[in-house]
């Protein structure tokens, strides 16, 4: 098990090494002049030679890629700005240190992740178990027809609507967006109710679909039979044991699903306008703010690499068979 | 003489268990005699699939006494397995229907829901099924699987069933018990996985045990000790043992009677050792004869039944063994083709067969083959 973690957390440094890597030959060594790009009109050369040294841009890659290392384990120093220890650069565009604007942002991403999450897994899992049993019948199929409607959904459709309905028009929740858990509790719920709404009914969707034919090819199997050989009441059958091997099926769905989520942020933090990761990433590259990019880009890839590394995690909980 | 034949599966010593079950046979005297543990009439199990209806059981009637073992033998397809099933119902009733009665202990269970067959399950009536690994749950433990409906049935405690749970391990004779108990069923092997099979039917001491196919995935050796298991185990309680397979020497260890099935139907039935010495239907002498034996020729070669086991889709008019039969010839004009033979006694005896040929044909011809 200690084993296990330690060659995951290994595993884990090394791919966001790469990530990092590609990141910052990607940027970095591209025709573009981060520099130039950061000068602005009025550039002399003067100050292009001084923003080419203070972002480091003077040195060789090598020791450029060293140096943003160095940052992220120890801190740097910008000219007389002193980055502190995971430091993923300093924005030349916005004036601040890169993991500190990351920090500012990364909470409302992440509410807006676990909350839709949580939706989408219950209602999308419990509507799927429902439709699994009733295979064949009224409730299956008008579940199945909503379903349909609800994957054909795209965020940005289904949430202007419903902002426009439920909140402009009707008045049925309040405003969406993003405030601070700790500052306003209520108020983070309230604005987060939409996004989180919308997403369950777009992804939901999928999941319903997906845990009602996992359930049924796992309501096949042989053990299940068996449980009900021994006179297992239903509920207890379809529950305890046939649940139990759909829900591996499921979980491997959700990991998957969670970069794609990722990846979607962008579009359902713009539509309900709610300043996180995904909408920072989306400046950054208008305003070609580099720093900031390869920022996001390792916050994203750390962000999947941890909730891969739960999935797995779960798969031992779940599955006795698999071996940490 | 025809234990003989099947030395390598009676691993101890055949006749010492033949001598229990003679005891067993006396176990419930003259009232079981009068009215079987399990009386099974006129089943018919059809599944609607795209292609079609099939029959795979097809006007079933059979009955098996307490303390008895009854083995139902056939090809795969035969509808043995599906005749288990349908005891207790386990068939999928979207798919499912069936027809007939079940009657266990004067109850006819076909006529039984979901809730009904509740109250048999586990508790009257156990399966035993053929692949261990897959018939337990891979993730719970064997705890759990073991005294999930034992508790439920019994109110019993945590504790108290758990230790029930290790007695009945113990039982089928798994080492360290206690221990293996919280394992899970991927850390058992083959053979003692099918004694944690064993030890989950005999959780709610049921008085019939359906065991299907319960050796068929284990290696020669292993599948004598769970027979012996079994054996044993009838021996002590005298439940009664309806034996699925379709392996002969299975059938020779173990059983008492036999019920050789084709296509859905019975073709022979009677007491396990007049069958096997002295079969009445060329389908019994052609799976006789396709069995390797110890003390024959050891050059020559096996026959295999000519063709394959019919389409249940769509089954042969009349026998429906009839383009596999070698014997057809000697029935007159084309009544195998076209008439169904009734599964009829033979005179003078308490064996059963549907075959259109005369009585006492098979004998003679296939005598040398069976000795």
């Amino acid at each position: 098990m200690f084993g296990y973690i330690l060659r995951r957390g290994l595993g884990a440094v090394l791919i966001l090494l790469v990530v990092s890597a590609v990141t910052f030959l990607l940027f970095y060594a591209l025709p573009a002049d981060p520099a130039r790009l950061s000068c602005g009109k009025t550039c002399t050369p003067q100050s292009l030679a001084q923003i080419r040294h203070s972002m480091g841009l003077d040195r060789p890659l090598a020791v450029q890629y060293w140096q943003f290392l160095h940052g992220v384990f120890a801190g740097r120093h910008f000219d007389a700005v002193w980055c502190a220890a995971p430091c993923l650069g300093y924005s030349f565009v916005n004036q601040q240190s890169v993991s500190s604007t990351l920090a500012d942002r990364f909470p409302a991403t992440l509410s807006l992740a676990v909350g839709a999450s949580v939706l989408i897994l219950t209602v999308g899992v419990g509507f799927g178990i429902l439709a699994a049993l009733r295979r064949g019948r009224a409730l299956d199929k008008q579940l199945t027809a909503v379903a349909l409607v609800g994957a054909s959904m795209q965020v940005y459709f289904l949430g202007i609507v419903a902002r426009y309905l439920l909140v402009d028009q009707f008045d049925l929740l309040p405003q969406p967006g993003y405030t601070g858990i700790t500052s306003d509790p209520g108020k983070w719920f309230g604005g987060m109710l939409l996004p989180w709404i919308t997403l369950a009914v777009v992804s939901a969707a999928t999941y319903v679909r997906f845990t009602r034919s996992a359930m049924i090819e796992a309501e096949s199997q042989e053990y299940v039979r068996t449980a009900r050989a021994q006179g297992l009441p239903p509920r207890v059958v379809h529950l305890r044991y046939a649940w139990r091997g759909a829900l591996t099926l499921v979980l491997t769905q959700f990991g998957l699903d969670l970069g794609v989520f990722l990846g979607s942020a962008v579009i359902t933090e713009t539509t309900f306008n709610i300043h996180g990761i995904a909408q920072l990433a989306v400046t950054s590259v208008t305003n070609l703010d580099l720093p900031m990019i390869t920022g996001t880009v390792l916050v994203a890839a750390t962000f999947i690499v941890v909730c891969n590394t739960a999935v797995d995690f779960c798969y031992a909980l779940i599955d006795p068979r698999v071996r940490l | 003489m025809v234990a003989s034949v099947y030395d390598s599966y009676d691993s101890n010593d055949s006749s010492d268990s033949y001598d229990s079950y003679d005891n067993s046979d006396s176990y419930d005297g003259k009232e079981a005699a009068v009215r079987p543990l399990l009386a099974v009439e006129d089943l018919a199990v059809r599944f609607d699939t795209e292609g079609g209806t099939v029959q795979a059981v097809n006007g079933l009637s059979f009955s098996l006494q307490r303390g008895r073992t009854l083995a139902v033998v056939g090809e795969s397809g035969s509808g043995k397995s599906a005749t288990g099933l349908a005891i207790l119902g386990l068939h999928d009733r979207r798919r499912a229907r069936i027809s007939g009665r079940v009657e266990f202990d004067g109850v006819d269970l076909a006529g039984l829901g979901e809730r009904g067959l509740a109250a048999y399950r586990g508790s009257r009536i156990a399966m035993v099924f053929q692949d261990a690994l897959t018939a337990l749950s891979p993730y719970h433990t064997i705890e759990r699987q073991l005294t999930d409906a034992y508790r439920r049935r019994t109110g019993a405690g945590r504790r108290a069933a758990r230790t029930r749970a290790v007695e009945m391990l113990a039982r089928v004779g798994i080492p360290d018990p206690a221990r293996r108990v919280a394992e899970y069923p991927h850390e058992f092997s083959g053979g003692m996985r099918q004694r944690v099979m064993i030890a989950m039917a005999l959780m709610g001491e049921p008085d019939l045990v359906i065991a299907d196919e319960p050796t068929t995935a284990l290696d020669v050796t292993v599948q004598a000790q769970i027979l012996d298991l079994l054996a044993g185990l009838q021996a002590e309680s005298g439940l009664a043992l309806l034996l699925i397979t379709h392996d002969l020497g299975v059938v020779s260890g173990v059983a008492h009677d036999v019920l050789v099935m084709y296509a859905g139907r019975g073709v022979e039935q009677g007491p396990a050792a007049e069958v096997l010495a002295g079969p009445e239907h060329p389908y019994t002498v052609g799976l006789l004869r396709s069995v390797p034996t110890l003390k024959g020729d050891p050059d020559a070669d096996l026959t295999p039944i000519a063709g394959s086991p019919p389409d249940l889709l769509d089954p042969p008019p009349g026998c429906a063994f009839h383009p596999r039969c070698d014997q057809r010839q000697r029935v007159g004009g084309d009544r195998c083709a076209t008439e169904v033979p009734a599964f009829v006694p033979l005179a003078d005896s308490e064996r059963l067969r549907a075959c259109h040929l005369a009585s006492g044909a098979l004998e003679a011809l296939e005598g040398s083959v069976i000795r």
